[in-house]
């Protein structure tokens, strides 16, 4: 997590004349009382007193200016930490109330309410993309700019909307416009949440927690973690329960789903959430965690359905099951993000067409997907204070999906390298390149050098 | 049949479980609002601000939005990561008490 502080710009109400004068930790260094003083000056002022802080910074100086700036932020953790250690101390808790009693005066902190109004809040995305390939026959080009809004809207303490449009300009020019999610949240208590509608899919932790390209570390998915194939599922439609509760040190989280499931494609499952049930059979799933450290989790995760058959001109098509299981792990200690998923499927014989237009159905044997990557990334601000430096973040990516069974299925099958660097200008403003080798079992290997500007706002 | 079953079976575990906790949890909607003016809870946000946002993506400047925004984007994040909701609420606390209002 320290690496992802390193990023975050000073606050305003660290910005004033800040005396470092103080080599021990424990009392609040002086600054401009003219600035509003939150709790969090409070913490990282206490950071800034630790000998580490007297030792790099001059007096006085800008923490905005600073070059250990992001040195110095990650020890607000630390401190927090030491802070709660401490409650039963009077010299915290008067250090405490003392900020707290400053940000009344000045009015900073505005006093919790209790409502039961409608927020709406608009966050979101740009992204502009360019790819050159010397290899593939596509050459260069400027791929669609994307539009990615999601509309918050809070009613009170338990009611939560959330509505994801994905809005895209296509190789021939179009405007393409698609819901990716639009759910409504009831958080019925502190780790009991009701989801209803159209909601990413739990399984796994790609889909649901790093495809965002304002995350992201590379410009690209992991093969196989995209809607073509028939491994990753991408969004289900139905209701779903989940959430997080303590465990000792530790925390489990837990998401598990019923939904109107996946539907049979040319390529494989599609593993969308439609928004209505072709076999009235509803798939389950979910994922369970547990991170015995905030920068370390590992989850497992499952599904299970039954898939109808494409229909054919004439004759019957039948059902099968389709079943998932995967697991994944996160480490985010330090400035490392360090992530692996695993997810397999199979779909049982079925018979169907191969596409709508067959006039008969086909008998289509039994199907394995594995797909799978492995991806490392390290934040430099871990190796240099400079400004520059520190906010660039190599990534390294293996990713592999592999299909057994039915041949036309097998046209996903893939393995990569993907080789990149991001620049992070803001905490969600970045600059991604990256270097790509594609092999695939039944075309020529692929070269492509991707290029993303994310702007989250 | 059998997986028809198990999702209807799924379902009124769902929606049960909904309404069972619904009426005792509305009852204690007042004590659910974060009490900025609780420092030790702010702090506790602090330290989890820093500790469950970065698992996933750069932590966002408290500054960048007014209390009313963070109060949302909170709860969208807590049901996102699954983040316990008394961690939330001390998280929701923490930014609202340093957002840009």
């Amino acid at each position: 997590m320290t690496r992802n502080l390193a990023m975050l710009p000073a606050h305003p109400t660290l910005s004033g004349e800040i005396s470092a004068s103080r080599a021990s930790p424990g009392p609040i260094p002086t600054w401009n009382p003219g600035r509003r003083l939150g709790l969090l000056a409070s913490v990282f002022a206490m950071t800034l007193a630790t000998p580490t802080f007297a030792q790099t910074i001059a007096t006085p100086a800008k923490l905005e200016d600073h070059p250990e700036r992001g040195v110095t932020m990650k020890g607000a953790s630390a401190l927090a930490s030491d802070l709660l250690t401490r409650r039963d101390s009077e010299q915290a808790q008067g250090d405490l109330a003392g900020a707290s009693s400053t940000d009344a005066e000045n009015g900073a902190a505005p006093p919790a309410q209790t409502n039961d109004r409608i927020e709406v809040v608009l966050t979101g995305a740009v992204v502009a993309d360019a790819s050159y390939s010397g290899s593939d026959g596509t050459g260069s080009y400027f791929g669609g700019a994307q539009f990615l809004p999601i509309l918050l809207v809070g009613y009170g303490d338990q009611l939560l909307v959330e509505t994801h449009m994905e809005i895209t300009t296509d190789s021939d020019g179009e405007t393409e416009t698609s819901l990716e999610y639009a759910q409504v949240n009831y958080l019925v208590n502190d780790w009991l949440t009701v989801v209803a509608g159209k909601f990413l899919s739990p399984i796994g932790q790609y889909q649901q927690a790093l495809h965002a390209p304002w995350i992201n570390k590379l410009p690209t998915a992991p093969a196989g973690f995209t809607e073509e194939g028939g491994a990753s599922p991408m969004t289900e439609t139905g209701l779903m329960v989940r959430g997080g509760f303590k465990i000792g040190a530790g925390t489990a989280t837990y998401a598990a789903f019923v939904g109107n499931g996946p539907r049979l494609g040319e390529l494989g499952p599609m593993l969308e959430g439609f928004g209505g049930d072709d076999n009235r059979n509803k798939a389950i799933g979910g994922r369970v965690s547990y991170l015995p450290t905030p920068d370390f989790e590992i989850g497992l995760s499952a599904m299970r359905a039954r898939i109808l058959g494409m229909p054919a001109m004439a004759g019957d098509v039948s059902q099968a099951t389709y079943s998932l299981v995967g697991a994944d792990f996160a480490y985010t200690g330090g400035y490392w993000d360090i992530r692996g998923e695993y997810l397999r499927s199979r779909l049982g014989e079925i018979n169907s067409a191969k596409e709508p237009t067959d006039p008969m159905p086909t008998t289509i044997p039994r199907t394995k997907w594995e797909a799978w990557y492995g991806q490392v990334a390290y934040r430099l601000a871990g190796i240099s204070s400079n400004k520059v430096i520190a906010n660039f973040e190599p990534a390294i990516r293996y990713s592999r999906i592999s299909v057994s069974g039915y041949s036309e299925f097998a046209d996903v099958q893939e393995q990569r390298w993907s080789f990149g660097i991001a620049y992070w200008m803001k905490p969600a403003v970045v600059a991604k390149v990256a270097y790509e080798i594609a092999d695939f079992p039944s075309a020529p290997s692929a070269k492509r050098l991707n290029l993303q500007l994310t702007f989250g706002f | 049949m059998k997986m028809r079953m198990i999702g209807l079976a799924v379902s009124a575990l769902i929606l049960g479980g909904a309404v069972a906790f619904s009426s005792a949890t509305l009852a204690q909607s007042d004590d659910q609002t974060p009490q900025s003016s609780d420092p030790m809870q702010i702090a506790r946000g602090a330290k989890a601000w820093s500790e469950y946002c970065g698992r996933c993506h750069n932590i966002r400047d408290p500054g960048e939005r007014s209390g009313r925004s963070w109060s949302v984007v909170s709860k969208h994040m807590r049901v996102r990561a699954n983040i316990p909701g008394a961690t939330a609420k001390d998280i929701e606390a923490f930014l609202r008490s340093s957002s840009n209002d």
